[in-house]
């Protein structure tokens, strides 16, 4: 497969698993770089340009709180989870904990089929 | 810094006004939050590592789409409706303005077809002008309704659906269109100098050309009778191929005998002296009835053919 695709298909995965990532990290409130840098170090490479305006759609949808405050001498955005937004992180992990266990066993190529195929035989 | 008031400003301009000041605040900050990261690595930073940190970030455009990615000028929950709106309207209006031109053309004094040509596209473009800016601005209105206040335009039930049907099945407005205005200015061509005598309004067609023309109008009334139904069912059936097939074989047997009876057109000889030979329109002519034969040959063919796998 060539890269375009790769690239394309690689950031329609990301997605909406990066919004996941994002809630979750929010359970603590952070500003924009430092919750850049907690996503780093877990492991989550993600653009500026993807997550600043990222976390302002969530805000103003509802699901995160965000207030200015005063720090190391000069104002930064905290951003954190909202009442809606942990109701809302509790269901979306729900789902991906069933999407992990089921696409996971599929991506091993131990989805049961095998094991009939063989009884058949 | 300077440098970064003016990438700040830059990204603000492209933003929508109420907008302006939080994200420019909110990005300040982010850019700062970055500078100090790289302090903290490596020290005092000069302006060039200042300005390749903006650099990084992407170009003041890019930044603002980011943060206010454009909406599309129609919703794309609307976007059907109106694309068939445009077609059904502009295809009505290209055949009330070949009605118009086509009377004035016949009416007038001059028989340049290129006149005609240039009347046909500078009064249909007119009224498309006018009616795309209208419906576009119309449908970009009612697209702004916020997505809970869409009307639910799909009450359909599976048991209603049409037959699948194979995909030639499936009749296009464009075709439908193209068939009304090629039929409507075939009537005009024949009926309009009878009907406007009185105004100098003259046939270009020969004496015996018409009287086969005019009785051959009541298959173009069928012929038009027969798209209107096309726009209503839009899907072929048994019945609409069988209709077609007569009128195809008609078009293609009035067209033989047309070729075998020249000189088809009465050809004004002082209006077009010293611009083509006479000769030379007669064989143009006697193409264009050629390809008439062979379009109408085709289109039996085609739908006899059709007719045999629906």
């Amino acid at each position: 497969m060539g890269t375009a695709p790769l690239h394309k298909l690689k950031l329609e995965l990301r997605r909406g698993v990066l919004v996941l990532a994002v809630l979750a990290s929010l359970k603590e409130a952070h500003y924009g770089y430092s919750l850049r840098q907690q996503l780093q170090d877990a492991g989550v490479d993600i653009d500026e340009g993807t997550l600043y305006p990222l976390i302002r759609r969530l805000a103003e949808q509802g699901l995160l709180d965000s207030e200015w405050k005063q720090s190391e001498g000069r104002e930064r955005r905290y951003y954190q989870l909202s009442t809606l937004g942990a109701e809302l992180l509790e269901q979306l992990t729900l789902e991906w904990t069933s999407l992990n266990n089921a696409i996971g066993p599929l991506l091993l190529g131990n989805n049961g089929f095998s094991n009939n195929d063989e009884e058949h035989h | 810094m300077d440098i970064v008031e003016r990438y700040i400003a830059a990204v603000q301009r492209e933003l929508p006004e109420q907008k302006r000041e939080d994200i420019g605040r909110e990005l300040n900050a982010n850019i700062l939050d970055k500078i100090e990261a790289l302090e903290a690595q490596k020290g005092a930073v000069t302006d060039t590592e200042v300005a390749e940190v903006l650099y990084e970030m992407g170009s003041p455009r890019s930044v603002a789409l980011q943060f206010c990615p454009p909406t599309p000028l129609i919703a794309t929950w609307i976007m059907p409706l109106y694309l068939n709106t445009l077609y059904v309207v502009l295809g009505v209006l290209f055949l009330l303005s070949l009605i118009g031109v086509t009377s004035n053309w016949l009416s007038g004094t001059q028989m340049s077809l290129l006149l005609f040509m240039k009347s046909l596209a500078s009064e249909f473009l007119n009224h498309a002008y006018f009616a795309f800016t209208a419906i576009t601005i119309g449908f970009a209105v009612i697209g702004r309704k916020p997505k809970n206040e869409e009307p639910q335009t799909c009450t359909w039930s599976p048991e209603k659906l049409p037959p699948a049907g194979k995909s030639w099945q499936h009749i296009s407005l464009q075709s439908i269109f193209s068939d009304l205005a090629t039929m409507l200015f075939l009537v005009m061509l024949i009926w309009y100098p009878l009907w406007q005598s009185n105004s100098g309004a003259q046939s270009i067609f020969t004496p015996e050309v018409l009287t086969i023309l005019l009785w051959f109008t009541p298959v173009i009334l069928v012929a038009i009778a027969h798209s209107i139904w096309q726009l209503r069912v839009r899907l072929w059936n048994r019945t609409m191929l069988l209709l077609n097939i007569a009128v195809s074989t008609a078009f293609l047997l009035v067209s033989l005998w047309i070729m075998l009876n020249t000189p088809i057109l009465r050809i004004y000889s002082e209006a077009w002296e010293g611009a083509v030979s006479i000769a030379s329109i007669e064989r143009s002519i006697f193409v264009v009835v050629f390809v008439v034969a062979i379009i109408a040959a085709y289109e039996v063919i085609r739908d006899t053919r059709r007719l045999f796998r629906i």
